[in-house]
């Protein structure tokens, strides 16, 4: 089929000292530091939606869920992040990172974060690391201290790919779902904070419900994926994310379990976390174990499980319904529109599909201390970077922070580097070749089905929910192979509008990211995670050969993706699995 | 179903297609009314509800996963949320709760 000629795109260049790709929880925190360390440096924000409302904390947050209360220390938080990730995380990204949190919690609150005190004016605690907020205008906040002090922000524009010279990172290409602009923005200094990837996988819910899920459906892994195609090393994609969840809506947990004291309950009213897994910690088990043990009631036929929130007084349940308000309001409307009164009835839990988010578990960018990529001039900030498997709101301000400071000081140092006509070139045919304009597209595929392919394929063959998450290397070589099949049929996607566009490069990242996720999962011989990476042929968990990172390169030339293994570093002394 | 639009209050100032976190929004070039690209796309995450001036926009959560109406309906207020919650039965809740005073958008 004879494509028909588009309009040419028109090219915007933009020169900045610091360029920030994302203006979410890390990325604005960054942007704000990075003037604050030197006012006379342009700071520059790219963001695929608009800055006041975008990502993950687009509906609020009620709980800052990593801060250190009195009497903890930066190692015994370390001690607890290793444990929750089963005797794995980057020791010392974890270090560094929680000493900056409780300053940079303090700056929000005097941004006007709302927290909550207890009657001595100490911040009220929810659970051992976290703290009650009122942060429904969470994401309104950050916003404001940003515009406060103008940076600019390149609002309803995705970035496609680093500009590259040689192996540094120069700046980055980014095209508007606005108007037909094609963005070249040249950088001394780059930090990447897109987020993780929800969608690879197929979702709870089907058809008009598929994106009633809990990890925002609009970070697409973009971030991984450049890097990916820019050759940077990535660690721990095959450390997927499971969360908890409410079965249906797909709300957080935390709220009820740590916030209203609910314990995991199966259909034989059995509390199982107590009894099957005391050895792990009972009902304060490792995430992973968590998620891992409903799984399996489920599985061997004890399902369906809940939360019990039967002990829970009328005052309470209306103290439930208002806590929900400010971070996943649809919990609340989903009570009331399924008749369910948590007073009467427990609430029924599942797992979510598995993400791929360096926030929660450790994929991403492989980083130094100072968040500095293995790519010149490019510095990774919250859930893209990797390493550090408790993260959280708090913990990606920090990384914000600790990335701008490096790239502050890497942007003094360097100059521009030079962009290279055919690299313009090439990457404008890239983004715009699926574009065909309206009424032209029909006939051809459509970004839609070809993510759905892609989730279902995930789904049977890498571990997926259908599957409870379980995995062999036969199914994953099938994904392998499908992957690569999927990649050439990427080649016709097309898109009607710019909207469309921006999806058809949401499931070619997707597909990127997919393959090296899966790369991982075959690479490591070893269940280390249970529920996150069950291995059915490799059930244990083996420290003699796996005590260690699994970290990839795909070679930009041949595209073909470097698979090994990093050893572990013990910073603080103790036994790593336990708290 | 996951937000409905009444085209008859939409007021055009395109604040929604401003600020849906997806791009989900946009104005129709003819009669200038929003509208969404395709509602399964919605994440319910309420942000064009909240910001609509003129309350035009509802979050109806999809019919697979919940079946009975009800409705939940903020207003920013300086200093605070309200929110009002009325489930299937007609029964109505008010929540107030802090937040600072910043606009937005």
């Amino acid at each position: 089929m004879a494509r028909p000629k588009r309009k040419i795109a028109e090219q915007e260049h933009i020169d900045a000292d610091i360029l920030i790709i994302g203006g979410g929880t890390a990325g604005c925190m960054a942007a704000v530091e990075a003037k604050r360390l030197n006012p006379k440096l342009k700071v520059v924000i790219i963001e695929k939606a608009h800055i006041d409302r975008s990502g993950c904390l687009a509906g609020g947050m009620n709980a800052i869920n990593v801060y250190l209360h009195p009497g903890e220390t930066p190692e015994s938080f370390t001690r607890y992040v290793r444990w929750q990730a089963m005797g794995i995380c980057r020791e010392d990204l974890t270090l560094s990172m929680i000493k900056e949190v409780n300053p940079a919690v303090k700056r929000v609150e005097e941004w006007g974060l709302p927290v909550l005190k207890d009657e001595k004016g100490n911040y009220s605690r929810r659970g051992k690391w976290n703290v009650n907020i009122n942060g429904e205008a969470l994401k309104l906040i950050l916003a404001e201290a940003v515009a406060k002090s103008k940076i600019p922000v390149i609002n309803h524009t995705v970035a496609t790919n680093f500009i590259l010279e040689g192996n540094r990172v120069v700046g980055a290409f980014g095209f508007s779902i606005r108007e037909n602009k094609f963005y070249i923005i040249r950088a001394k200094a780059t930090i990447v904070a897109t987020g993780g990837a929800s969608g690879i996988y197929l979702p709870n819910n089907p058809g008009d419900a598929h994106h009633t899920m809990w990890y925002s459906p609009f970070n697409t892994g973009a971030g991984y994926a450049m890097g990916i195609r820019a050759g940077a090393e990535m660690t721990s994609f095959e450390m997927r994310f499971i969360a908890l969840r409410v079965k249906d809506i797909i709300a957080p947990t935390g709220t009820l379990a740590l916030g209203f004291g609910a314990p995991q309950v199966n259909a034989k009213g059995e509390q199982y976390m107590k009894t099957r897994y005391a050895h792990l910690g009972g009902e304060g088990a490792p995430t992973p174990i968590r998620v891992y043990a409903p799984t399996q009631e489920v599985k061997e036929g004890r399902g369906p499980c809940y939360l019990d929130t039967r002990h829970l007084s009328p005052e309470r349940v209306r103290e439930l319904k208002a806590s929900y308000l400010d971070m996943y309001p649809q919990m609340t409307l989903y009570l009331a529109a399924n008749r369910i009164d948590p007073s009467k009835q427990p609430i029924e839990i599942s797992g979510t599909e598995p993400y791929v988010v360096g926030g929660h578990c450790q994929a991403g960018y492989w980083v130094n201390e100072n968040r500095k990529t293995t790519l010149g001039g490019l510095f990774a900030a919250g859930d893209v970077a990797g390493g550090v498997p408790y993260k959280f709101v708090s913990g990606c301000w920090a990384e914000g922070i600790i990335a701008a400071r490096a790239a502050v000081e890497f942007a003094g140092a360097n100059k521009h580097g030079k962009i290279g006509a055919t690299q313009v070139k090439r990457e404008l045919e890239r983004v715009y070749t699926p574009l065909l304009g309206d009424k032209k597209a029909d006939g051809g595929l459509r970004p839609k089905e070809l993510e759905e392919k892609l989730q279902k394929m995930m789904d049977e063959y890498a571990g997926g929910i259908s599957k409870f998450y379980e995995m062999d290397e036969k199914r994953l070589l099938v994904a392998r192979r499908t992957l690569k099949k999927l990649k050439k049929q990427a080649k016709n996607l097309i898109a009607k509008n710019l909207h469309e566009l921006m999806l058809v490069h949401d499931v070619i990242d997707r597909i990127d990211v997919a393959q090296v996720l899966v790369e991982h999962l075959i690479f490591r011989k070893e269940t280390r995670w249970p529920g996150y990476q069950t291995k059915l042929d490799y059930p244990e968990l083996d420290d003699e050969n796996w005590l260690g990172f699994v970290n990839s390169r795909r070679d930009s030339k041949t595209g073909k993706i470097k698979i090994f293994k990093v050893p572990y570093e013990q910073v603080v002394p103790g036994d790593r699995y336990k708290p | 179903m996951a937000i409905v639009i009444d085209k008859k209050t939409c007021n055009s100032c395109g604040l929604c297609a401003k600020l849906c976190p997806g791009d989900l929004l946009a104005l129709n070039p003819k009669s200038k009314k929003a509208f969404i690209w395709d509602n399964s796309d919605c994440w319910n995450c309420l942000v064009c509800v909240k910001h609509c001036p003129v309350g035009a926009i509802t979050l109806k959560l999809p019919k697979s996963i919940a079946p009975y109406d009800a409705t939940l309906t903020p207003e920013i207020r300086k200093d605070k949320i309200v929110w009002t919650l009325i489930d299937s039965d007609g029964k109505r809740e008010k929540f107030e709760i802090k937040r600072k005073a910043v606009g937005g958008a």
